[in-house]
């Protein structure tokens, strides 16, 4: 069976000729390739790990790189010929080496898991890794796709192994300023600000700016990004966040934490009422007016259902897609 | 310390530079790598005078759907109008220009200062300049006529406008707008509402029909609440117009364009083809020709055509019997020609080519930028706006050290050559100011500590620039075409000349098709229209333009190759050293379970 | 919204049985590594199609248990390395075939839980890759052998909820963004270990419904594109939560049909891409979830028929 899985390829169809052609073609192709992977599987089986079959490791990856049972053999073969007969500065190259492989592989298979797997197994194993070295090929990734979520991933591991020597926190939270820069779209960004925020605090990285203050210029930023696309998720799932997040809430006076969701349940209704005037009333705007009566009413027991009800009614026409949700939460 | 210039031959090998958008796969190339025929066939389909951009694409066109072509040139270089030019060859061309030889251009000026260390291959100056829209016809065409793969494109991304005495940044993506501290919440999501409506500007015609005769500024105004520097911006920079009374739909297009070509191949919206502009291209087209069959011939020009016995006489003195049309680029009309169109239109240009490497004007890695100076932004209070297109060293046009600005506006007449000069001057102040050695008494801020960078965007009245900027060349000309300015193509722009007897029987050029001189446009806008009706007049539709079925199996060839290699042998380093480029690519989520 | 496409059940099944017939394609020998779970969504595709005989099962079952390696546990493929996903693949299979006593359970579940981790994580294999798909595929796996553990259950359950983000979504693993898929499979694991309680069904409910797009396709995280497998990955999260009408069925039905190649069968991730039987299992699987063109219900807790998942042995054991 043939059963790949197709991302984002344009269907075609090929003709009977055209098929006849491509299988002619490919005829000999497969043959060379089954001979390849019977010889490794063989070697494999037979527990030989030599230069050679290492080797030949590499000829089928370059063919497959998904095919993982290869790759475990070739870490078969580091772990019980290399890392036997080398010596440190022999293995240090090896490793390098094999990174360089891995990164060459990357730039073709970016979403490959077994690739990003290698790797880090990889960096387990390395004598000596060079951490910013990786950390540099991680934004080349995200160069290419910023919201690559195995590039996430690996940046937090990497950063996560480079802290051993010092704090990093204030340096990524950089990071996912600039990508939001980039883009505000970039949730990846924005979702990493949330793990990175409450460190900052924790970690004492924040001289001379209290909770309140945060609060405020992060809101600031972010009003930026609402009024420029009023439509854009990212940015309201992540308002959400800040208006709720424990860091905020337990760290602020009660009173000046009302004061804030007051202050910006007005700002999105500004921003809501100026959409309306334009024809249409923007259904993250609706949703987080909910959200904010929610809360404030959460805090201070005023009775904010009217308003709500009143949201969740509008949804119910603005937002048809979602319309048996609101009409759930009206019935709460 | 100067780069030459490498032949199209040299360069096909030479793979991919960094920053380049070129493919790695080259095919192999027949055609213009074949010597030139001495003679040429005695009878063809189509004959095709001029060498430029829109007759070459034609020919390729015509010779991809069967047709037999001889195209000839009445220059010992490829590209006619739309030609990349060394330093001598432009000589030669301003001489003939200001005979009369070369129709369709009058009062060329060059200037060359004395004693530069340049030699004159160091230089390819682009007769018409122009970038090419990341979405538009003619990539698209350069995409399914392969012809791409003959050329190396590179991105441009810095587009600037002039006001108030000074260069600003544009603001026409969505991170601009939210990352630009000056425009107000309210501004940001007027601007960014505006620019999701002219996205899909022609499905809302409740919006702007209303607007539909008046101009682009009041529409702004009026129905999105912009202010006057968003929609400056808007009209000349992102939309290229030549003045804010544009009407409304015309402008809307224009912007457009400019959007929907942002994030095609990256975070640009235009390209522009390496090694010159026009020129390439219409090169690439003339090989593809040449693979199809098309015979060539510079040093060949058209004498006579008798419609009656299809016969056209050239200039080497051999005939040619004719089986279907004869086109003709207006700059090669033969001599004593009476059927020429009328070129009612005129484009003023100025190219100086500075020793100063410009770096200031381009993003990151960049080697070029679009200057706009808008209507009254100028000294010399210009009605028309003035636009540059700058190139530096990356380009591979001129030496390293130096840059070449492409200046152009549609004002007629002394008006014309004053705003560019204007423009000149405006610019040469600029660049005087952002690359200055910094007097550290003045700029060192002593609270800070820190030496202040001066950027693009700040004025600088008071500024005595203590340098003078250093011209290694100065190029001045009046091009007249007859396609309107930012307007489009007309097909009866191309009609078949008389074919009468009673007509002028002396006339040489009865019964052949003119095409047009290149139009004001800095992009390669109706280009591809232009040849397609063309093409249309010779074949009888354009059904099948470049409907051509080029086998690409590029893919499979790779894997198969790759397997190949790996299974003939065990031996020698794979060091896979590749680096993550900046070539862009579309990727899906995965999910295996 | 109407479609003029219809359901093309027959060109499915056609599509999907004759991909084990391209034995001259190079395709075919570079999936070699996704054999297992390929078979799994191709025989639960046309069970779901109430044609699971399309699959000769003889055959298939001797591919399954050629599979099986010394260590318990099965490869993608002969002579390929054991890993959790082909394992789960391969107890699916056997399960929909009733050839469950055909494998020793003792075996094949050392070999599971010897891909546990001290945290109550799983590991993919030998090798350590972390992930919460890990973690659902044991603790399936373990549940089709009726061989959970409290211990088990609670460490997998312990290890899902680190990996809980504010918004109601989980990650790939502690720290990281939520993601459909991952979510999926963090609610199929508290489902399976009747854990759902822990749930806050309305966020995690808000977070799932937004997923769906104009076009009425859902993805798989705020800004991506739709995708027909997240009509799997969102709709199933969504129904173990009983939260599955907060979504709307017609246009995803719309948009998944749109999705079908109408000349040889076979759903694509997108309209007008490439077939493959990834996505054709689960546009299936989506719309069985949601009532449409009379399919076998699907579970959505294992991606199985309900028909074989009532045989699986419900936590806590009786």
């Amino acid at each position: 069976m043939v059963s790949s899985i197709q991302h984002g390829i344009k269907r075609f169809h090929l003709s009977e000729e055209a098929r006849r052609q491509k299988l002619a073609k490919e005829e000999h192709t497969i043959k060379n390739y089954r001979a390849l992977t019977e010889n490794v599987l063989t070697l494999k089986a037979q527990g030989v790990f030599n230069d050679s079959a290492f080797k030949k490791t590499t000829d089928i990856l370059d063919v497959n790189p998904e095919f993982y049972t290869v790759w475990n053999y070739r870490r078969d073969i580091i772990v019980n010929h290399y890392m036997q007969s080398l010596g440190e500065e022999g293995l240090v190259d090896l490793f390098d080496k094999e990174l360089l492989y891995n990164m060459a592989k990357f730039r073709e298979f970016p979403k490959v898991y077994w690739i990003w797997n290698h790797r880090t197994w990889l960096l387990e194993n390395h004598p000596r890794v060079n951490w910013e070295n990786e950390l540099l090929l991680v934004e080349k990734i995200h160069k290419l796709d910023p919201r690559n979520f195995h590039g996430w991933t690996y940046r937090r591991y990497i950063i996560s192994h480079m802290e051993k020597d010092k704090d990093l926190t204030l340096q990524e939270f950089e990071y996912t300023t600039k990508m939001i820069n980039a883009n505000f779209s970039n949730f990846s960004a924005l979702h990493n600000r949330t793990k990175l925020i409450p460190k900052l605090f924790e970690r004492g990285l924040l001289i001379n700016t209290t909770h309140a203050q945060f609060l405020t210029k992060e809101l600031e930023y972010l009003h930026n990004a609402m009024y420029t696309d009023p439509d854009d998720q990212s940015v309201f799932i992540y308002l959400r966040w800040l208006l709720t997040s424990d860091i905020f809430v337990q760290n602020i006076p009660e009173e000046q934490y009302i004061e804030f969701l007051q202050q910006e349940l007005e700002t999105v209704k500004e921003l809501n009422q100026l959409e309306k005037d334009d024809g249409k009333e923007n259904s993250w705007c609706l949703q987080t007016v909910v959200t904010i009566n929610q809360l404030i009413q959460g805090q201070t027991g005023e009775d904010k259902s009217e308003e709500i009800t009143q949201c969740l009614k509008l949804l119910v026409d603005v937002d048809p897609l979602r319309r048996n949700r609101y009409i759930d939460l009206m019935k709460r | 310390m100067s780069i030459r210039r490498p032949s199209m031959a040299e360069r096909r090998s030479s793979m991919t530079q960094e920053g380049s958008l070129r493919p790695p796969v080259v095919p192999h190339l027949a055609g213009l790598e074949k010597p030139l025929p001495e003679t040429v066939p005695e009878a063809c389909d189509v004959v095709i005078a001029g060498t430029g951009l829109t007759e070459s694409i034609l020919a390729a066109a015509l010779a991809w759907q069967g047709s037999s072509v001889l195209h000839i040139d009445a220059n010992d270089y490829y590209g006619d109008t739309t030609a990349t030019l060394t330093i001598d060859q432009l000589k030669t061309w301003v001489e003939r220009v200001n005979k009369g030889e070369i129709k369709g251009y009058q009062d060329a000026v060059l200037y060359i200062p004395r004693g530069n260390e340049f030699k004159s291959k160091d230089f390819g100056i682009d007769l018409t300049p122009k970038v090419l829209f990341c979405k538009s016809d003619l990539l698209s065409l350069l995409v399914t006529a392969r012809v791409y793969k003959y050329l190396e494109f590179l991105p441009l991304s810095s587009f600037h406008f002039f006001e108030n005495d000074n260069f600003e940044k544009m603001t026409s993506t969505k991170q601009d707008i939210f990352t630009n501290q000056t425009l107000s919440l309210a501004t940001k999501r007027s601007l960014m509402k505006f620019i999701k409506f002219s996205l899909d500007w022609e499905s809302h015609p409740d919006v702007w029909s209303p607007y539909k005769d008046a101009s682009i500024e009041t529409f702004l105004q009026e129905q999105f609440k912009l202010e006057k520097a968003q929609i400056f911006e808007l009209i000349f920079s992102i939309g290229l117009c030549n003045n804010n009374e544009t009407h409304t739909p015309e402008a809307l297009a224009r912007i457009k364009r400019y959007l929907i070509s942002y994030d095609v191949y990256g975070n640009f919206p235009v390209m522009y083809s390496k090694y010159g502009g026009a020129g390439e291209i219409s090169q690439g087209f003339c090989r593809s020709a040449a693979v199809a069959g098309a015979t060539y011939k510079l040093n060949t020009k058209l004498v006579s055509f008798d419609p009656k016995t299809k016969i056209a006489q050239l200039s080497d003195n051999s005939c040619v019997k004719i089986n279907e049309q004869i086109i003709i680029s207006p700059s090669q009309a033969p001599t004593d020609s009476k059927f020429l169109s009328k070129q009612n239109y005129e484009i003023q240009r100025l190219t100086v080519i500075v020793k100063k490497d410009c770096t200031q004007w381009f993003h990151d890695n960049e080697s070029a930028a679009v200057v706009v100076f808008p209507s009254g932004s100028l000294e010399s209070n210009n009605k028309q706006a003035v636009q540059a297109i700058i190139m530096g060293e990356g380009s591979g046009i001129t030496a390293k050290g130096t840059c070449v600005w492409y200046m152009s506006t549609i004002e007629t007449g002394k008006r014309g050559r004053d705003d560019l000069e204007a423009a000149l001057k405006a610019m040469e102040g600029s660049i005087l100011r952002e690359s200055s050695d910094l007097d550290t008494q003045d700029y060192f801020d002593n609270a800070n500590g820190m030496l202040n960078s001066v950027k693009l965007g700040q004025s600088f009245k008071d500024f005595v620039p203590k340098e003078k900027i250093q011209y290694i060349l100065k190029f001045y000309y009046i091009q007249f075409t007859s396609i309107p300015h930012a307007g489009v193509v007309n097909p009866n722009l191309y009609r078949k000349n008389s074919v009468h007897v009673e007509d002028d029987v002396d006339a040489p050029d009865r019964g052949v098709i003119y095409s047009s001189l290149p139009s004001s446009e800095i992009s390669y806008d109706g280009i591809v229209t232009a040849s397609k009706i063309l093409y249309e007049k010779v074949v009888g539709s354009d059904d099948d333009f470049f409907d051509v079925d080029f086998e690409d199996d590029d893919d499979e060839g790779s894997i198969a190759n790759n397997l190949e290699s790996a299974i003939a042998e065990d031996d020698d380093d794979d060091e896979h050293i590749v680096e993550p480029g900046a070539a862009p690519v579309e990727f899906a989520e995965d999910m295996e379970l | 919204m109407e479609t003029t496409t219809s359901f093309l059940r027959d060109k499915h099944i056609a599509y999907i049985t004759s991909l084990d017939t391209k034995h001259r394609d190079l395709a075919y020998y570079l999936t070699e590594h996704l054999r297992m779970n390929g078979t799994y969504w191709g025989l639960t595709a046309l069970c779901l199609l109430d044609s699971r005989d399309s699959f000769k099962k003889e055959d298939v079952v001797e591919f399954v248990l050629s599979c099986r390696n010394p260590d318990g546990g099965f490869g993608a493929f002969r002579g390929h390395d054991s890993h959790l996903l082909s394992t789960l693949s391969a107890l699916q299979i056997l399960l929909m075939f009733d050839s469950l006593d055909s494998v020793d359970g003792e075996e094949t579940s050392r070999f599971i839980l010897s891909n546990r981790l001290p945290n109550g994580a799983f590991q993919g294999d030998r090798f350590g890759e972390i992930d919460t798909r890990f973690v659902y595929t044991a603790v399936q796996s373990l549940a089709i052998l009726g061989r959970l553990t409290q211990d088990v259950v609670d460490g997998a359950c312990s290890f899902v909820q680190s990996c809980l983000n504010f918004d109601g979504g989980y990650g790939q693993r502690p720290g990281a963004e939520s993601h459909s898929a991952q979510v999926f499979t963090c609610l199929g694991t508290l489902a399976l270990c009747n854990k759902l309680d822990v749930v806050d069904r309305d966020l995690t409910g808000w977070w799932l419904a937004e997923r769906q797009l104009e076009d009425g396709g859902l993805n798989g995280r705020p800004g991506k594109l739709p995708d027909v497998c997240y009509s799997w990955w969102v709709l199933s999260s969504l129904a173990i939560i009983d939260r599955l009408h907060w979504i709307d069925y017609d246009r995803l039905r719309d948009f998944i049909l749109k999705s079908q190649d109408e000349v040889t069968g076979g759903i694509s991730d997108r309209p007008d891409n490439q077939v493959d039987v990834f996505h054709t299992l689960f546009g299936i699987a989506g719309l069985s979830l949601m009532g449409f063109e009379g399919l076998q219900p699907v579970d959505p807790r294992y991606c199985l028929p309900e028909c074989v998942s009532e045989k699986i042995a419900k936590w806590p054991y009786a």
